[in-house]
């Protein structure tokens, strides 16, 4: 009775691109890290492997988009859910609402950004 | 860990509705032996200092889940903690949070109990079975699916250890949660359907982000973190696979 | 009759019940979150051409910015831990028999698995 006027919350959408990019940033953000963030830059990385031409050989190439893609995006999904729901753990509840807008379109938007770029590489 | 006997100093937070806007801490020295628990404690400080403090209790044996408390910040029943654990003290024993509290220890538990009827916490038949086709059968394995979740003894500590029921009253929490899931996961149960539209709510699983307290406080193994958070990917499932059949639950 | 003393809820994200299960585990999501925007302009440069792609590697080659990867490399294993700790519990419940199948070796599976394609990723990219 009571339950069935319960509305369906649209969580799942939202809930399903949070735990894709959270198994992404949870297997393989540690590793990547540490070579994007500190192997390359401190040169630790095969020489001319990472000149402009090779590196969009490798990003540029269907498999190499296919991988960047999901991979860019879902960790924007997976922060910017946490993000949202640690405002409401902060206790923030006037304006709710507008910040969900926020923090899911920033989302989306970083991912139709990856896409674009990917789509010029 | 000390072993022995001795004192120790216990700070109890006291609410008298008539006379306090909110609590204050008292402090009461009690002597306990090896296998005093807390509940020994407050039973000896009602008896024999102060007779006004009240709190709940009966089984004194971690079944009837009625003395719940907060001891040093953590949910606990105070029949099952003992007092040489927490030698030479000071112990802070506080109502249990999240509840209002209604005088000293004793707290307000309808957020809890007035939600029980929509977990449908009773086996669902779409037909039911003639007495004459005699019981419904099941097997050990069958039985192992809801052997934890049936475990609940309803004492609460789980929702005392949600901050996301603290903040939203309306969430239907750990023991409800886990309690659809111990009906849905029994054999003998059709009623996952009926069950559906509660998981499926704002109020139902979507308002837990898994902080995991609730399973690490319960005194009977239930792990309602769990029970939830499965139920996740069955509601996302259901979600988007409605559009396939008909008869999921959920109002649009 | 008086009224029930509801207590608030003040700052209960830095009581140690919650912070280090979980408070530290949301607060990562800011540094995936700066990575992702990093990864994001490296992109950008990428397509931008071979000048902005040099600039984006000195960029990335300052200290500070090893310095920021380091702090990003701290949060990104604990939330890799946090993740593996929780995961036995978002799955569906598996039995051998009549037993539940113990959380604690599902954590482990996702450890070896972490550590597998870990150490794939950094042979494969030292290989150049
Ligand atoms: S799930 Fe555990 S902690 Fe919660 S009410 Fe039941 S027995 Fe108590
Ligand atoms: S007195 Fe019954 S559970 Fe503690």
């Amino acid at each position: 009775m009571s339950n069935q006027n319960k509305p369906r919350s649209h969580e799942p959408i939202v809930w399903l691109l949070f735990a894709a990019g959270g198994m992404i940033a949870a297997m393989l953000m540690p590793a990547l890290v540490v070579i994007t963030g500190i192997g390359a830059p401190v040169g630790l990385i095969a020489d001319g492997s990472l000149d402009h031409e090779r590196v969009i050989g490798m990003l540029g190439s269907p498999a190499g988009k296919l991988l960047v893609f999901p991979l860019i995006s879902l960790l924007f999904w997976h922060a910017m859910h946490r993000i949202f729901h640690g405002l409401h753990d902060l206790g923030i509840q006037a304006g709710l609402g507008y910040y969900r807008v926020l923090c899911y379109g920033f989302a989306l938007l970083a991912t139709l950004l990856t896409a674009g770029i990917l789509f010029l590489i | 860990m000390s072993d022995g006997s001795g004192q120790i100093d216990i700070l109890i937070s006291r609410y008298d509705p008539e006379r306090d806007d909110q609590p204050h801490t008292e402090r009461f020295t009690v002597p306990y032996q090896h296998d005093s628990s807390v509940l020994d404690a407050l039973l000896y400080i009602k008896d024999r200092i102060d007779g006004s403090l009240s709190f709940r209790w009966s089984c004194r044996m971690a079944i009837c889940g009625s003395c719940g408390k907060m001891i040093n910040g953590v949910p606990r029943l105070s029949c099952k903690t003992f007092l040489r654990d927490y030698a030479p003290g000071p112990l802070h024993i506080e109502a249990l949070h999240h509840f209002p509290v209604i005088k000293d220890l004793v707290v307000e538990q309808a957020g809890f109990l007035d939600k029980l009827p929509e977990a449908r916490p009773w086996l669902i038949r779409e037909q039911e079975q003639a007495l004459a086709d005699g019981p419904h059968r099941q097997s050990p394995r069958q039985r192992a699916r809801f052997a934890s979740t049936s475990a609940c003894i309803n004492c609460l500590l789980c929702y005392a250890a949600c901050p996301q029921y603290g903040m939203k009253p309306d969430f239907a929490g750990p023991a409800l949660l886990a309690l659809v899931e111990r009906y849905n996961a029994d054999s003998r149960d059709q009623g996952r359907a009926e069950r559906m539209p509660l998981i499926n709510a704002e109020d139902g699983v979507w308002s837990c982000t898994l902080v995991g307290n609730c399973s690490a406080v319960c005194p009977k193994g239930v792990d309602p973190a769990a029970a939830i958070n499965r139920n996740k990917l069955e509601s996302a499932k259901d979600y988007f696979l409605r559009f396939l059949k008909i008869g999921s639950g959920g109002a649009e | 009759m008086k009224a029930h003393y509801q207590r608030p809820m003040g700052r209960w994200y830095l009581r140690p019940f919650y912070l280090f299960v979980y408070t530290l585990r949301e607060l990562t999501a800011v540094f995936v979150l700066l990575y992702a925007l990093i990864l994001l302009s490296g992109l950008a440069a990428l397509a931008a051409g071979p000048e902005a792609w040099a600039s984006y590697r000195q960029a990335l080659a300052h200290p500070l910015s090893i310095g920021l990867h380091g702090l990003i490399l701290v949060a990104a294993l604990y939330n890799s831990i946090t993740w593996f700790m929780v995961a036995p519990k978002a799955m569906p419940a598996l039995f051998i028999g009549t037993r539940p199948l113990p959380g604690l070796l599902i954590t482990l599976a996702h450890i070896v698995v972490f550590v597998i394609v870990s150490v794939a990723l950094l042979v494969l990219a030292g290989a150049g």
